[in-house]
């Protein structure tokens, strides 16, 4: 009898002990759980907060960055009447100061269109509509409108064997060769050659433009097209850090690349690959849409 | 002639100020940003100063801090801030930290020759006081 009570009493003990153990098996699991949400609330709520410091510096930025056209425009308009007045106005001087205001009302809407098309991005609205689209054609206008805006500059385009059309988003294609020009000019302003070249390699469309500028550190290379990000290299040079980050998303909606090739000083090169076919694909639609990364 | 050093980034709206300062009857001298308008203060050693704020290698702020600081050969030398950067927290803290006075862009011509006459004006007057008082002095 009393044997076998030791050995029930035995077994009870041993059960208890390997509850406990259990128990303290599932308390660590459950802490370790919460450790690991922890750090991830933690990490998501730096990156939130980082996110809308830099959205706070963009809002900075941007009206800032208009408030610069339109003192161009301003000023122009002053100095016309100024020399109107002290009737000194030469068709010389209307000219320059059309030129003057025009490249400035250039500069606001570029601004204006890649803040909208980042705010449809955001929506999950931003879309690119493909047509058979004449490269040669857009690079050529893309580069003579920024050559007219851009006295100091020499900006060379040489285009080799293109095809005739490549499926593409007209509209697109000139926003990036838009931001992709403005950012030459404006991150070399005492360097004076531009160079845009052009050509095909097998399956893909493969444009660049060169500058010899003030280039971008090797440790912001990898981080340039991200949502707001300036380089140092940009510092006290206007701009919001929207330009790239559209530049990227219209690309990458062609099932294209960018890449940056950069050294401090010596100027950048920003080159873009773009399939100059289409593959057919499951997808419902050849409307791409593209999200925030 | 008065001597006026105009350092500005933007080349188109440099060229307008210095145009517009010209006609005023200014001599007036260019810097593309503030590293190349310190060589200038002191090449020239100019009767009065615009700048602008936001200018690559060195701002309208380090270029003030260093005058104010390290240049006390220049400390009546007025220094007039002419700022895109248009909010009333910034506008205050150029004031506090040494500018004369501070014009936002758009730029108003009229109110930036007259700001430039005001900041001269009393200028003399500090000169001519204290030229009185090595007179009263001797
Ligand atoms: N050609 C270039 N040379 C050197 N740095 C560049 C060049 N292009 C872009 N960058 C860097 O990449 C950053 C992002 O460029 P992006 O065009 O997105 O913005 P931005 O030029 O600052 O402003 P905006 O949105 O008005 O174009 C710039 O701030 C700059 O630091
Ligand atoms: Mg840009």
């Amino acid at each position: 009898m009393a044997a076998r009570d030791i050995t029930s009493r035995k077994k009870a003990e041993k059960e208890l002990i390997r509850h406990r153990d259990h128990l303290q098996e599932l308390v660590d699991a459950a802490t370790a759980d919460l450790n690991f949400k922890a750090r991830e609330l933690k990490r998501a709520l730096e990156k939130e907060q980082e996110l809308n410091e830099l959205q706070r510096r963009f809002v900075a930025m941007a009206s800032h960055e208009l408030r610069t056209p339109l003192a161009i425009i301003d000023s122009s308009a002053q100095r016309l009447k100024r020399r109107l007045d002290n009737n000194e106005l030469t068709a010389e001087n209307v000219d320059k100061r059309v030129g003057k205001i025009r490249g400035a009302v250039q500069r606001m809407i570029r601004l204006i269109e890649s803040t909208m098309s980042v705010a449809r991005m955001d929506e999950g609205k931003l879309e690119v509509n493909f047509g058979p689209c004449n490269v040669a054609e857009v690079l050529k206008a893309a580069c003579s409108s920024q050559q007219e805006i851009s006295e100091n500059h020499i900006i060379s385009c040489e285009l080799l064997d293109l095809p005739e059309t490549i499926p593409a988003d007209r509209r697109a294609l000139e926003q990036v060769l838009a931001n992709l020009l403005s950012n030459a000019v404006k991150y070399a302003a005492h360097a004076p050659v531009i160079d845009v070249t052009a050509f095909s390699a097998v399956s893909d469309v493969i444009i660049s433009v060169q500058d010899y500028g003030i280039g971008i550190d090797a440790d912001d290379l990898n981080r340039i097209g991200e949502r707001f990000f300036r380089a140092k290299t940009s510092a006290g040079i206007e701009g919001t850090g929207i330009g790239l980050n559209l530049v990227k998303t219209l690309v990458e909606m062609h099932d294209g690349t960018l890449k940056v090739e950069s050294e401090r000083d010596k100027g950048s090169k920003f080159i873009i690959r773009i399939p100059i076919t289409r593959q057919l694909r499951q997808e419902p639609t050849e409307k791409g849409q593209a999200r925030l990364f | 002639m008065t001597t006026i050093l105009c350092i500005e980034d933007e080349p188109e709206l440099r060229e307008d100020i210095a145009e517009e300062l010209a006609s005023a009857g200014y001599d007036v001298k260019q810097a593309r940003d503030g590293h190349e308008g310190l060589q200038m203060i002191i090449n020239y050693k100019p009767s009065l100063v615009l700048c602008d704020i936001t200018m690559p290698r060195k701002n309208g702020y380090q270029l003030l801090k260093e005058i104010r600081e390290n240049y006390s050969i220049f400390a009546e030398m007025p220094f007039i801030f002419v700022s895109a950067l248009a909010d009333r927290e910034r506008i205050l803290a150029g004031l506090s930290d040494g500018a004369d006075a501070y014009l936002t862009k758009p730029i108003d011509y009229e109110l930036l020759l007259a700001t430039v006459k005001a900041s001269l004006r009393q200028i003399d007057r500090i000169k001519d006081n204290q030229k009185q008082q090595y007179v009263l002095d001797d």
